[in-house]
């Protein structure tokens, strides 16, 4: 009987040498830690209308969904124009210098080297894609490519979204570049190019009233102005007032305005019945609100007041105000002419 | 029932015995000490014939045959020890030793198997070891005990058991409802006394449940148990079939066994203190501080002593209740005296044995109006009348009271919001409006559970080696609320809840048995088994909940307000089938090399009509190598083993209605007519199946030096598939979802498991020592429609987000990644396009812009905004290692029984450390709670002020914009911990009165005094409360209920 052993024991072995090895050799199953990357990872937004010439950043534009690991990556891979060519090479390819921000711009700043000490000039592809977020930039540089504007068919762009757990490709996000309005609000139209007006209105008209009439005025034209003759260094703006004549109206009978927060410039000045500030563009610098802002921040709020006794002695406060916004550094001057009428700054 | 006893007693008288030439011999059995073990069975051979028992002294006379070659003695709790016979010696001096570790069968899969044959793997656990700690659930005592087994108490109420789970996760599905985040319930099953028994998944945690939520489990009186048996793997669980997928645990009951009738009497006296609770910050210097507040960091200092002129319990001084300081921590938390008393009778010996066994426990909450109380009675009877015959009954009947005052099982919400107010408020009553305190308190709710188990098995061997068993099993589980909430409290109307559910279960197994030695060899053992069992489940709950009764006097014969009352049968009801047919064949040769397969069909009601059966094999082999001729006769081994295992098990998931839909009533009706219609939320899937486990096993068991030191290690690979998932259809579809089968995890792990006895040269001493631990690694390993990852956010609680990605651990901690503070301004970055500092949300408002004293959250996308998308994966919620050791240190009479617990490498969120920050967000109104909260001493924490720029916390004070900035957000990493811990658990000091000298002065046979202590220091670099109560998700549970530190004096008499 003892040689029965053998077998038996030889096909257990067997066996259990078996098992062991499948135990040990068998594939696994558990998949490998990488990140997820899932269909429904892409841009929301597919077609973007930046001006030329001005810096805009479109945010919130990827849709990540809660199926795929962050930080995702982003690259732009190519861009073509409306014939299919590749036009990348020469939008991306090419840095151009461009002022960034370094510290936070806070409003409170006391002078232009103040403001400047917070940027710093470097050299930036026009369109920059920002490596985590998808986040889109257009530098002010766009201006400086030679790009064709709409009604141009415009441009495609490929991007790339990956992450360690794969890649994928967005193909034909559409660039549709408006045309370059250095201010707003403008008179151009946006997509033509053409002046829709000669002149732009103002926001707030109150309490002014005409010599000629005595009646209220409300035809008053704003004209924005670059003055490119003037080539001193830096850039201003000048704001004035012109009587239905197109004399100036000495900017110093708007005797309750606030020189000091007109705008975000410095060294005021009143030179032939206007008044000059040194400033720096774009204006605002920063889409943050501040006293110098409307509630939004986006644009530049300026507001002209005097007081006067009205009818019936009564003081009233006069106010002539304006939203907008400067993209081009220069020397700018804001205009409000007032249209068939003079205002009234004597009491009654 | 009546009539199947008379007829199994009838049966047995038929029974005769033949007596052939006999000798009579007398003798003593006796224990190591000298002491007499009473009824002790004496067995002889040839023939395995049962020839009697010794008496109260442990003398024994007996006839024996003649043809007697030996005898064999055998008592429980000693090692059995044959005698060489002699016709010429009349009498025998035996001595049994104690067999305090080795337990030498396992029933397995309803067989009972030598312990060295198993190929699966199973744990043993003597309830002698851990029965000294007072416990509601014997569940809570295995903590540390088990390797694999990770048991958290991470709950303190009265009667509720803590959370537990056999080898990893078993789940990774997250019920987000409500208040909190809960796993799935993956409760093990436990089967007592050879009969599975319905736990219902509604215990699991005792939350969310309506009604008391105390566990059948939790009906089990510890010290009625005898042994515990924690089966592992897919083999050792292979036959218990649908439901032993996430392991099983066996236990077994006392029963009688001696023929002078035994009485025993445990008594437990112990005391339940409170833990250390946080200091509160409370009177003038409370008030102070909030209006210092106030004045250093609001907008404007107008604005300040506006808000504080506008707060009376700051301003007006005039009031009587001015810098008032309430404790409010003391009208909830209070230590309490409890007591537990068990009787057991029994008696008998292996041919009639009976045992009555009543018992008493009571334990009191730490908070107050909380409580549990069980009364609870066993009995059992077995009787034998040849080994070819056996019938044995089980009748228990138990009956739990319990509150859980305002809170439900898991939660004492209304307490947490009570204690977490200003001390500056007055103390509770009705007239202070504190209604939350006053309901924790005042609330009466009054909660039972009653069960009764009664169960029948017969056995009976047709010829030599094969063997008929059935067994039948009735259990009924009632729970009722009564809930009275006074009109004070609800809002002018007083309100009663009642709550009444009802849980049928019907068993029956029959099984066939054959063993059998192959060629006529006794080295070839065969053995097979094939068995068929039934199960009927069915549950039932209503409710009623009437608002508007007449008066707080009234409570009977009530009349109520119909408009505002609800009520009727909750849509949670159930009616389960399953059945099985499963069979095992197990051939050993030699006791060297031993292989088992398994077989089983399995069919659940809810499985879907397209697989309606699941078939489970299982595969085994071992391999004793110490029992070759090569390792036989080396001294250094005693033991050696090699088991690999392979098998697959169910658990039945879903419900009816996934499979097959639902029809219901339609909201609108057709011609004045009641509609009826399919239910278009969830399309049916008849392609359901259970959840499916497959398992590998492959340990090593090791003995050396005559079992000295001996050790088991086990590896594991365990994937559970076939997980539910819903799954959303597309808009096109009538229906909304699919329930699918369509996620999986797999857990892998190592188990270790130490014991060592050295053998002492001074027998006084008698030490043991034991280690084990568990690795565990959960991975995900499949995601519904096949995509990688999926992000979750709770729908109520938004700082809860759960994170399952393939290849990770189920449960990541998704946070913000802390930096630091802001020091100052200039310290925030700038996004260099925009020239906008970074902010939180997408908001452009001053106050969202990050400043100085800002929480620096890292921006992981870089877009300059801080919000969901800058969640990070931080850590691990679950823990990686679980085990214990410990000692049992015996010197003479006395014994000392430590045991260690621990949990390592696991990442806990401390929001109750971000609670004590977030105090001070609201320095008047708290716009989320009725009062304002507690404040908490700063002082020893390193938070930024001016003064202080460079610190570790935030600006806790900074109150304008902590609504808009969050800086003590609870999901940041700031507050995420090492959750490690080790903790001194259960340790018993017990004294062994000399057995001779109770006997003599007292007239009992045992006397057994100790004392024990329980949870008494917990080691942790935690900062919070305690590492251990916290949700399976790692938030620490502040809300919960704090674990008492147990102080216990205990008495053991038998008679």
């Amino acid at each position: 009987m003892k040689k029965s052993n053998i077998p038996f024991r030889s096909l257990f072995l067997a066996l259990c040498a078996n098992v062991t090895v499948g135990f040990f050799a068998c594939q696994s199953y558990v998949p490998d830690d990488l990140d997820a990357l899932s269909d429904d990872v892409q841009y929301s937004t597919t077609e973007f209308s930046p001006y030329v010439g001005r810096t805009i950043s479109f945010n919130d534009v990827v849709a990540t969904s809660n199926k795929s690991t962050l930080p995702l990556s982003f690259e732009i891979l190519d861009i073509q124009n409306a014939e299919g060519k590749s036009v990348g090479e020469s939008i991306l390819g090419k840095k151009y210098p461009v002022k960034i921000w370094k510290e936070a711009y806070t409003g409170e700043e006391k002078s232009i080297e103040e403001i400047e000490a917070k940027q710093q000039i470097e050299y930036r592809p026009a369109i920059e894609i920002q490596k985590n977020s998808g986040n889109l930039v257009f530098w002010n540089t766009t201006s400086l490519l030679g790009l064709q504007t709409v009604p141009y068919d415009g441009y495609t762009m490929d991007v790339a979204i990956g992450n360690t757990g794969g890649r994928k490709i967005q193909r034909g996000l559409k660039l549709s570049l408006l045309k370059p309005r250095a201010y707003e609000p403008s008179q151009y139209n946006a997509s033509t190019g053409l002046a829709a007006n000669a002149y732009l209105w103002p926001n707030r008209l109150e309490n002014i009233y005409g010599t000629r009439t005595g009646n209220f005025i409300y035809d008053v034209r704003v004209y924005i102005n670059k003055d490119v003759e003037n080539t001193r260094p830096g850039s201003s703006l000048t704001v004035s007032v012109l009587d239905s004549l197109n004399q100036t109206i000495d900017i110093q009978m708007f005797k309750e305005t606030k020189w000091e927060q007109l705008i975000h410039g410095f060294n005021h000045r009143f030179e032939n019945g206007k008044v000059i500030y040194d400033v720096l563009y774009p204006m605002p610098l920063v889409a943050y609100p501040s006293k110098y802002t409307d509630a939004t921040g986006s644009m530049a709020a300026i507001n002209l007041a005097y007081n006067r006794i009205g009818r019936g002695g009564y003081l009233t406060q006069a106010n002539l105000g304006f939203d907008f916004a400067i993209y081009e550094e220069g020397h700018w001057e804001i205009q409000f002419r007032f249209y068939g009428e003079t205002p009234k700054f004597e009491n009654e | 029932m009546r009539s199947l006893y008379s007829l199994i007693i009838l049966f047995s008288l038929l029974v005769t015995q033949a007596f052939a030439q006999e000798l009579a011999i007398s003798g003593k059995v006796s224990d190591n000490d000298g002491a007499g073990i009473i009824g002790a069975s004496i067995k002889v051979l040839p023939g395995n014939k049962a020839v009697g028992l010794s008496d109260a002294n442990g003398i024994f006379t007996i006839n024996v045959p003649a043809s007697t070659k030996s005898l064999i003695f055998t008592a429980v709790g000693y090692k059995a020890n044959t005698v060489k016979f002699d016709a010429n010696t009349k009498s025998y001096s035996v001595v049994l030793l104690s067999s305090d570790e080795e337990i030498e069968t396992v029933t397995v899969n309803y067989v009972a198997k030598k312990k060295e044959t198993l190929t699966g793997s199973a744990v043993v656990i003597s309830a002698k070891d851990i029965k000294d700690a007072p416990a509601a659930n014997f569940t809570d005592l295995l903590q540390g005990r088990v390797p694999g087994m990770n048991v958290q108490l991470n709950n303190g109420t009265p009667g509720m058991r803590g959370s537990m789970s056999i080898r990893g996760l078993n789940s990774s599905n997250v019920s987000m409802s409500g208040n909190g985040a809960f796993l799935s319930p993956t409760s093990p099953l436990f089967v007592i006394d050879g009969v599975p028994i319905e736990e219902g998944s509604n215990f699991e945690y005792g939350f969310q449940t309506q009604g008391p939520g105390i566990s059948p489990i939790s009906m089990i009186p510890v010290e009625e148990i005898e042994t515990i048996v924690i089966l592992k793997d897919a083999q050792a669980t292979a036959l218990y079939g649908s439901r032993g997928a996430y392991g099983v645990i066996l236990v077994t009951t006392k029963r009688g066994n001696s023929n002078v009738p035994i009485i025993s009497y445990q008594s437990k006296y112990f005391m339940s203190t409170v833990p250390k609770l946080r200091p509160i910050i409370g009177g003038m210097e409370e008030s102070r501080i909030r209006v210092n507040q106030i004045l250093q960091y609001d907008s404007t200092y107008r604005s300040g002593l506006e808000l504080i002129n506008d707060t009376p319990w700051l301003a007006d001084s005039l009031n009587a209740y001015y810098n008032n300081s309430t404790d409010w921590q003391s009208h909830f938390y209070g230590n309490q005296f409890n007591m537990q008393q068990s009787l057991n009778f029994s008696g008998g010996n292996q041919k009639f044995n009976y045992k009555v066994a009543p018992g008493y426990f009571k334990q009191n909450g730490i908070i107050r109006n909380t409580g549990f109380t069980r009364y609870s009675v066993q009995t059992n009877m077995q009787y034998r009348p040849s080994d070819a015959f056996l019938i044995s009954g089980y009748l228990t009947a138990n009956m739990a009271r319990n509150s859980t005052g305002s809170g439900n099982a898991f939660e004492q919400s209304g307490v947490a919001n009570s204690v977490n107010t200003s001390s500056l408020l007055p103390s509770p009553s009705i007239f202070s409006g504190s209604y939350d305190a006053l309901g924790a308190t005042s609330i009466v709710n009054d909660n039972k559970t009653g069960n009764m188990i009664t169960q029948v098995q017969l056995e009976y061997e047709f010829m030599k080696g094969l063997r008929a068993s059935t067994t039948l099993k009735y259990q009924y589980d009632l729970s009722n609320q009564d809930r009275f909430t006074p009109e004070i409290l609800n809002s002018g109307e007083s309100n009663i809840y009642m709550f009444e559910s009802s849980t049928k279960d019907l068993y029956n197994r029959n099984m066939l048995q054959y063993n059998t030695t192959l060629f006529d060899n006794e080295k070839h053992v065969f053995n097979a088994f094939a068995f068929m069992e039934a199960t009927t489940t069915s549950y039932r709950a209503q409710a009623m909940d009437l608002n508007g009764t007449g008066s707080d006097q009234i409570q009977v014969g009530l009349g109520y307000n119909t408009r505002n009352t609800r009520g009727g049968i909750l849509n949670n009801l159930y009616d389960r089938r399953t059945v099985g047919y499963a069979g095992q064949m197990s051939y050993q040769y030699d006791s060297k090399y031993i292989v088992d397969l398994s077989y089983r069909l399995d069919g659940t009601s809810t499985s879907g009509g397209k697989s309606p059966w699941s078939h489970n094999p299982t595969a085994g082999v071992r391999w004793n190598f110490s029992r070759e001729e090569l390792l036989q006769d080396q001294d250094w081994l005693s033991e050696g083993s090699f088991r690999v295992t392979w098998g697959r098990n169910i658990f039945p998931t879903g419900s009816i209605f996934d499979v097959y839909g639902k029809y219901t009533m339609d909201d609108n009706t057709y011609n004045n007519e009641p509609t009826v219609s399919i239910d278009l939320g969830q399309i049916p899937n008849i392609n359901l199946t259970p959840i499916t486990t497959t398992q590998w096993n492959f340990a090593v068991d090791l003995g050396f030096f005559n079992n000295m030191f001996t050790m088991t290690y086990e590896h594991y690979y365990k994937e559970n598939t076939n997980e539910l998932a819903d799954i959303d259809l597309a808009n096109i579809n009538a229906f909304t979802k699919v329930v699918a089968n369509d996620k999986a995890i797999v857990n892998r792990g190592h188990e270790l498991s130490l014991f060592y006895r050295p053998n002492t040269k001074n027998e006084d001493w008698r030490l043991t020592f034991y280690g084990n631990m568990a690795y565990n690694k959960d991975i995900q390993s499949q995601l519904p429609n096949n995509v990688r990852q999926i992000l979750e956010q709770h729908p109520t609680m938004d700082y809860v987000t759960i994170l399952q990605r393939l290849g990770r651990n189920t449960f990541s901690n998704v946070l913000y990644h802390y930096r630091g503070v802001f020091q100052s301004d200039d310290d925030v970055p700038v996004n260099p396009s925009t020239g906008l500092r970074y902010r939180a949300t997408n908001s452009t408002g001053q106050e969202y812009f990050f400043r100085a004293g800002d929480p620096y959250f890292t921006d992981l996308n870089g877009d300059y905004i801080l919000d969901q998308r800058d969640l990070v994966v931080a850590g691990n919620s679950r823990p990686r290692i679980t085990g214990g050791f410990g000692a049992t240190i015996q010197y003479k009479a006395w014994s000392l029984q430590p045991n260690i617990v621990f949990s390592i490498k696991r990442d806990i969120i401390n929001n109750a450390a971000a609670d004590m920050f977030r105090g001070y967000y609201y320095p008047t109104k708290n716009p989320d709670a009725a009062n304002p909260s507690a404040l908490v001493p700063l002082d020893n924490f390193d938070y930024w002020t001016y003064a202080n720029a460079d610190a570790f916390y935030p600006n806790p004070f900074d109150f304008r914009r902590a609504g808009f900035i969050n800086p003590y957000r609870y999901n940041s990493t700031l507050f995420q911990e090492d959750g490690s811990y080790v903790k001194l658990g259960s340790t018993t000091l017990s004294y062994n009165v000399d057995r001779d000298y109770v006997k003599r002065r007292f007239g009992i046979t045992g006397l057994r005094l100790y004392v024990n202590a329980n949870n008494i220091y917990t080691w942790s670099r935690y900062s919070g409360p305690d590492p251990e109560l916290v949700s399976d998700l790692g938030y620490d549970s502040s809300a919960g209920y704090p674990r008492a530190r147990e102080f216990t004096f205990g008495v053991d008499v038998q008679f």
